[in-house]
């Protein structure tokens, strides 16, 4: 009985059940589309990033991150290699070394980074080998592939020779002479433009490595939930070794924190958004309730309970929020959804994508915590506020209320 | 009509207070709204403006000349002479407040120990100091004095990478113009702190030496220039680039696509709040105001039936929605004030600040309170208010008396 008398009391006002429902249904639009998006972008971002070359996570010396110096090496000991075979089967494991070196073609001379890769294994944990743009990737032993902007600034082409220069391990010189077999584009400025591979052997024996690795790459291109298991794993059973586990967050630094930092801007905005409706509508229960206060005199009069009065006031404005929740869940997954597919095109802010290596359209992800967290804050926001009018209401005078107008 | 407003105004106002709890609520609703779009919009511009100076201070000044084929591929090899007398002239223009010459190589660095990859800059001392970061920012030792100087200035991050300290000497291999290789050892005058990507990649050498080192002669890689004022920028690139038609003139935007795209998100972000909230507002306020008159039609009727025309009538509502949402509004307007002049020390990012750094702005943003931009959205919202409020006076000023009072409820 409650239900059908608040149901019909939410219809005595048409047009002002329909402009509450209208605004929010649109504020859980915003607030389940926006989330969405926004999601949608820290996957793409986080993918990218990580599957590029640093993978989900790398084991390293303690501090080559923060210096990456040649002598901050390891050797994969007994230790290394049970902790890496305990790891769940699926989990990619691949070495590599980096340095430093003068790369010369026969007219230029630059400054690069070169990185010992184990050709075969790499793809597994990056995507270089599969943007290769000309020629092929390592496949013999004097190999090395260049970033394109590289090898524009060195005015090399495929089956020339550069010269490489740099300092072994043990602080000679380290002098080789390379073909260039690919050219590879990532589209992220700072890689295209510094980066070189060479085959690992060659890496050890140029630069006097002993056997010994800078880092071991965790690829990414697995169940989230396994990778941050093995994580979990090697960090045990490297404890002691001077060994650490750095993940993604350390690796990309800059990316995480600014996916935190739009988080928790994001959630801010929501947050304010949800405030407004809230005062806003809050007003419109107040009022629907107040202009009634001679009726509700009148049935108090006649023997009504202020308690089941609560209740009628209390249902409608339940319903309404239910109702207009739920409308704008409705519509707000459908526009999730069709953008998910057919995704949302981000034309002029390209050189913001490019800096995280990602493509300029974005395709929100619609999950139950972006679809439901939202739209249940609303709800849960409305409910609540819906609790003054019925306050209210238990205050009312009966004769006072009788003689309003 | 004078004596109608006082007459009508006091009405309006009492009229408001008649429901104490609906008007305060809608003036919060309207207040949260101006603050939020102050706040944020005062946080955007804050994070366009780091973005912005973040980037001129990165080397990139207001804009560059290099001669024709340098960015596509910077060498040497495309150096240009000193600035003819027409380009001289125009950059000696009042509004433009310093340039610089420079040479740029990329170069090799190494120490004892280890070895990096870097960009060198020869820099003219006294007039890059007008100009960039440099001057002010070392930390240790000391700046050129003169473009004939010896020793080279190194970032913090990059000492620390060589594991060199200050008089240690370092080698810098680069290519020459001639397209050789060439090396000069050089004693570290100096340590500088500054941003990141620069601490580790940036090392300075006077002009001079720079150009003897790379055998320049008297020629330099590039002139970054400064306009008096950020709005001049294009103004002043196009004289630049009318002055040296043979150069390649480009302002900030044109070097750093990636600074211009994060200026216009934060335009954007603030445009889309501002509409948002600006609905949302108007929203509130039309449905309280169609209530306030609805409610109050038998009042309305029967003081038209008593002789008050449909005008006073439209006017007492105008009035009405001009008492809520005036004070209101500027309420907001100081509540956003307070916030961000709180804010005037500078809010620090702390450990976001990576990701700001990662999206152009700087670790602590410093919003700023803009009387000009608040006078502005005050101004529409009150004005887009009281326009909003015109259809329910419109619609209480057009009911016919007898047929409300009739009617006992409405």
């Amino acid at each position: 009985m409650i239900l059908s008398l608040a149901w019909r009391n939410l219809w005595r006002r048409r047009r002002r059940t329909i402009a509450s429902l209208t605004a929010i249904a649109l504020t859980c639009v915003i607030v389940i589309f926006l989330p969405a998006l926004q999601s949608g972008s820290y996957g793409a971002m986080i993918r990218s990033a990580n599957g590029l070359l640093d993978g989900y996570a790398q084991i390293q010396r303690r501090d080559f991150l923060d210096k990456p110096a040649m002598r901050l090496s390891f050797s994969v000991n007994k230790t290394v290699s049970s902790a890496i075979a305990e790891l769940p089967a699926g989990v990619q494991v691949v070495p590599r070394d980096i340095s430093y070196a003068l790369l010369s073609s026969r007219k230029r001379s630059l400054g690069a980074q070169v990185m010992g890769v184990n050709a075969e294994l790499e793809n597994r944990v990056s995507t270089i080998p599969g943007r290769i743009i000309s020629g092929q990737y390592l496949h013999a032993d004097n190999h090395i592939v260049l970033g394109d902007a590289l090898a524009r600034n060195l005015q090399v082409n495929l089956g020339e020779t550069v010269d490489m220069l740099g300092m072994a391990r043990d602080g000679s010189l380290a002098v080789d002479v390379l073909t260039v077999a690919g050219i590879f584009r990532t589209g992220m400025r700072e890689l295209d433009r510094q980066l070189v591979q060479i085959k690992l052997a060659r890496f050890d024996q140029t630069f006097a490595m002993q056997g010994q690795r800078h880092a071991l790459v965790i690829g990414s291109n697995t169940d989230a939930a396994l990778l941050h298991q093995a994580v979990t794993t090697l960090e045990r059973s490297l404890s002691g070794t001077g060994l650490v586990v750095h993940d993604w967050k350390k690796l990309q630094a800059g990316v995480y924190y600014s996916i935190q930092l739009d988080m928790v801007s994001g959630i801010f905005m929501y947050l304010i958004l949800i405030v407004i409706v809230t005062a806003s509508l809050l007003n419109n229960m107040m009022m629907s309730a107040m202009e009634r206060t001679r009726e509700f005199g009148m049935m108090m009069a006649l023997g009504v309970k202020p308690g089941l009065l609560g209740r009628i006031v209390w249902t409608e404005i339940v319903l309404m929020s239910g109702l207009g929740t739920l409308l704008g869940m409705l519509l707000g997954s459908a526009i999730t959804l069709w953008y998910s597919v057919n995704g949302l095109h981000f034309e002029s802010v390209q050189a913001v994508f490019e800096q995280f290596g990602m493509s300029s359209t974005l395709y929100p992800e619609l999950t139950p915590l972006t679809l439901l967290a939202g739209p249940a804050v609303v709800a849960g926001s409305l409910i609540l506020a819906g609790l003054a009018p019925v306050y209210r209401l238990f205050h009312l005078q009966i004769i006072a209320a009788m003689r309003s107008v | 009509m004078m004596k109608t407003f006082f007459l009508i105004a006091p009405i309006a106002w009492r009229n408001l207070w008649r429901r104490g709890t609906r008007t305060v609520l809608t003036m919060v609703t309207v207040a949260l709204a101006v603050a939020s779009m102050m706040i944020l919009g005062s946080f955007m511009r804050s994070w366009g403006q780091s973005a912005f100076d973040r980037t001129v201070a990165a080397m990139n000044a207001h804009g560059q000349i290099h001669a024709r084929g340098f960015m596509d591929d910077p060498t040497l090899e495309y150096s240009m002479p000193p600035p003819s007398t027409a380009l001289l002239q125009a950059l000696n223009n009042p509004s433009i407040k310093a340039w610089a010459p420079r040479v740029v190589a990329s170069a090799m660095v190494r120490s004892e120990r280890e070895s990096a990859p870097v960009r060198v800059y020869g820099i003219n001392p006294q007039r890059e100091a007008r100009l960039s970061f440099v001057s002010k920012a070392v930390a240790q030792g000391r700046y050129f004095t003169e473009p004939a100087d010896s020793g080279v200035l190194l970032g913090r991050l990059l000492v620390d990478r060589l594991q060199v300290k200050l008089g240690h000497r370092v080698v810098l291999t680069a290519q020459d113009a001639k397209g050789d290789i060439a090396e000069i050892g050089v004693k570290v005058i100096g340590i500088y702190q500054g941003q990141p990507e620069l601490e580790k990649f940036a090392v300075y050498l006077p002009i001079t030496q720079a150009q003897t080192f790379l055998g320049l002669d008297r020629r330099s890689s590039e002139i970054a220039y400064l306009a008096n004022r950020r709005e001049q920028v294009s103004s002043v690139t196009a004289m630049l680039r009318a002055a040296a038609p043979d150069l390649d003139v480009r302002s900030w935007s044109e070097l750093q696509p990636f600074t211009r795209a994060i200026i216009e998100i934060t335009d954007n972000t603030n445009a889309i709040w501002g509409f948002v909230s600006f609905a949302l507002v108007a929203f509130g306020l039309v449905n309280t105001l169609l209530m306030a008159v609805y409610e109050r039609l038998r009042e309305f009727g029967l003081l038209q039936a008593l002789g008050m025309k449909p005008a006073w009538l439209l006017m007492q509502i105008m009035l009405e929605s001009c008492f809520l949402v005036i004070p209101a509004t500027l309420s907001g307007a100081v509540v956003g004030a307070a916030v961000i002049l709180s804010f005037s020390d500078g809010l620090n990012l702390g450990s976001w600040g990576a990701g700001a750094r990662m999206i152009g702005a700087s670790q602590v943003l410093y919003p700023q309170f803009d009387l000009r931009q608040t006078g502005i959205a005050c101004a529409v919202v009150i004005g887009l208010s009281i326009l909003a409020s015109i259809y329910p006076a419109v619609r209480a000023a057009r009911r016919v008396p007898v047929d409300v009072i009739t009617r006992a409820q409405v």
